[in-house]
């Protein structure tokens, strides 16, 4: 772990994550409006003029002439069901400050702070753990280590389990930094509503998932790492696959999809089923689907390192 | 007893493309316990690729290698808290201080500070032990990798090359180490390619070539194989003396300005006695030096217009 750290990727990817935050978190305080919660009058007069808006796209007023609009049943609508439909269209909450909720949605909407950025700090996980095993081949280090201890499957897992659990850990400390810059908007210009008990304990589990999600992400490209002996060979390959493969398999076999890395992690990070796919995919499916390939991309590279020669 | 042994051990590394490479063939090697055994051998005899088949990171294609009496293909883990070893170059973490590699390392068998600091103040860099390893001069990091191996106070020390690229105020630093841990009473592998380091050293020698080994033993025998012995004599009149020793029944020759003797260095007094007898007077008599180059050169030449079959192309690892 402690080799990983002093890395200067490792650090400069932990460096630009708490840069990053530190910005984001002085951008969205300046640029965030304070909440209201009656409502501006910039905000009542916003969405009468969404409402209209929303009218005038079903041609205006529908009087006779006009354009039939016709609704459930073939039943043609009348003005009021016109405004009614517009009134239900247009979300009644058009404030833009940050909640303290908006961190962790506890009902699993994809967009929330820590869902997007876990994201990101997944990919740094691979890319970080990748480099420093693909580092230590091209040292040479691991010829060193493997003089001292030779039992080259308990090698492989400690370094597996020492990058995964760095991940998670330096994951969660970045999601929390995140949080922490976010906080003075969220204190002084939004609120704290709905951050209750239940909210809490969503948030906390959404923030462990999303560190659990880094450690699989740390073992595939450690793993890949230890299997190509190499960094490039281990980022090539996953990004081809992450990038290029996923989406063929999507589009070509989209009943398919249900295996590929993308639609699982989403699944397991929300703690959700995910909406309007075509297949249907427990939670727990999609954990244990994630572990296995993060299992089996170890177990290659532990079989890898103890059956080839360490001969460079 | 010996602590390390090979037997009929040979490795070839193939090639997707290309022919395979023999890098060594049917070596036996008995290393007795204690003293300083030279492995000598030109670049790409199999040195290397022999030392990685007996600390197990390669594995023979045949044969079989033992440490400590332990088959490396299965009881390994059991005695490499015995063994230290530098593979080549050292490979240490070059943004970690030497020290805090050390302690690392360390931390695998159990080792605490105190006994990492004694290591690096015994042979590694000293005082520059908190500086980072990337600013070493490389014969800072040769003695932190012999501090590294060190630190399991281990019984069999193997060193790959230790003089590899220092200068000569360097080489005989490690020389002097090296013949230091033999005099401890721990048994030193050293691989070397440089005659006069494995000359100065070693007790024993082994010559590799072309992944065979071709001679083995102690120096001096090594050194006096299949060789009658000779002696130099100088004296005012060479010409004189060997007319008198060729007289009395010596073999002698003129080369330069001494005679050659065709006599061990035990029959010193006979040609002594023989020159007063024909009262010429020696000003100096010893026996003519064979170097270990000699034998070397003797001996990797013997192979050179060997026919294909033994062992072939140049060591890979």
């Amino acid at each position: 772990m402690r080799r990983c750290l002093a890395r200067r990727l490792t650090r400069l990817l932990i460096g630009v994550a708490v840069v990053a935050s530190a910005v984001t978190g002085v951008v969205t305080f300046v640029n965030t409006e304070e909440y209201s919660p009656v409502g501006s009058p910039e905000r009542v007069a916003e969405r009468a003029e969404a409402i209209a808006r929303c009218e005038r796209s079903f041609g205006g007023e529908p009087i006779d002439g006009g354009p039939v609009i016709l609704g459930e049943g073939g039943r043609r609508l009348s003005p009021q069901d016109v405004r009614e439909l517009c009134r239900g269209a247009v979300p009644t909450d058009l404030e833009q400050s940050l909640h303290l909720t908006d961190l962790w949605s506890a009902t699993g909407d994809g967009d929330s702070v820590w869902a997007v950025t876990s994201v990101f700090l997944g990919i740094g996980a691979l890319i970080g753990a990748a480099s420093m095993v693909g580092a230590e081949w091209k040292a040479g280090t691991f010829t060193t280590l493997l003089t001292w201890e030779p039992r080259r499957v308990r090698l492989a897992v400690a370094k597996l389990a020492a990058v995964a659990i760095l991940a998670a850990v330096v994951t969660i400390l970045l999601q929390l930094v995140l949080a922490a810059a976010l906080f003075p908007t969220m204190a002084l210009k939004g609120t704290t509503s709905g951050a209750d008990g239940e909210w809490l304990r969503a948030a906390a589990g959404g923030l462990g998932r999303s560190g659990a999600l880094a450690g699989l992400a740390a073992v595939t490209g450690a793993g890949v790492a230890m299997v190509g002996r190499n960094t490039a060979a281990a980022l090539g390959g996953a990004f081809a696959y992450l990038a290029v493969g996923e989406s063929i398999l999507r589009v070509w076999r989209p009943a398919q999809s249900r295996w590929l890395l993308g639609e699982n992690a989403t699944i397991f990070l929300t703690g959700r089923r995910l909406q309007g796919a075509p297949f249907e995919r427990p939670v727990a499916l999609a954990t244990v689907t994630l572990v296995g390939y993060a299992l089996a991309i170890a177990a290659a590279a532990a079989v890898s390192l103890r059956s080839r020669d360490v001969a460079g | 007893m010996n602590v390390i042994e090979t037997e009929g051990l040979r490795k070839v590394y193939r090639r997707l493309r290309g022919p395979e490479t023999v890098a060594v063939d049917r070596l036996d090697l008995a290393v007795p316990e204690g003293g300083v055994f030279g492995f000598l051998g030109p670049n790409g005899s199999g040195k290397t690729t022999t030392i990685r088949c007996l600390l197990g990171l390669v594995r023979p294609s045949a044969g079989t290698a033992r440490l400590l009496g332990a088959d490396v293909a299965t009881g390994l883990p059991g005695v490499a808290g015995k063994v230290g070893s530098i593979v080549e170059a050292p490979a240490l973490f070059p943004t970690f201080s030497g020290r805090r590699n050390l302690t690392l390392l360390g931390r695998l068998e159990g080792i605490g500070p105190k006994t990492v600091d004694d290591a690096l103040e015994r042979v590694g860099p000293g005082e520059r032990g908190g500086h980072l390893v990337r600013t070493y001069s490389l014969g800072m990091r040769q003695r932190l990798g012999i501090a590294a191996a060190l630190l399991k106070d281990p019984a069999v020390l193997v060193l790959d090359e230790p003089a590899n690229g220092l200068d000569p105020a360097g080489i005989k630093e490690i020389r002097q180490l090296v013949r230091r841990l033999g005099d401890e009473g721990r048994t030193v592998f050293v691989s070397s390619h440089l005659l006069t380091e494995i000359q100065a050293t070693c007790d024993r020698v082994a010559i590799l070539t072309r992944g065979r080994c071709v001679a083995a033993g102690p120096v001096d025998d090594v050194l006096s194989a299949g060789r009658t012995g000779t002696m130099v004599a100088r004296l005012a009149d060479v010409a004189a003396g060997a007319a008198a020793l060729v007289a009395a029944g010596i073999g002698a020759r003129v080369v330069g300005d001494a005679v050659h003797v065709d006599l061990p260095p035990s029959e010193a007094a006979r040609v002594s006695e023989t020159l007063a007898a024909a009262r010429l007077w020696i000003t100096e008599l010893r026996p003519q030096a064979v170097s270990l180059e000699d034998v070397f050169l003797e001996l990797t030449g013997e192979l050179t217009g060997e026919p294909t079959g033994g062992p072939t192309g140049e060591e890979t690892a």
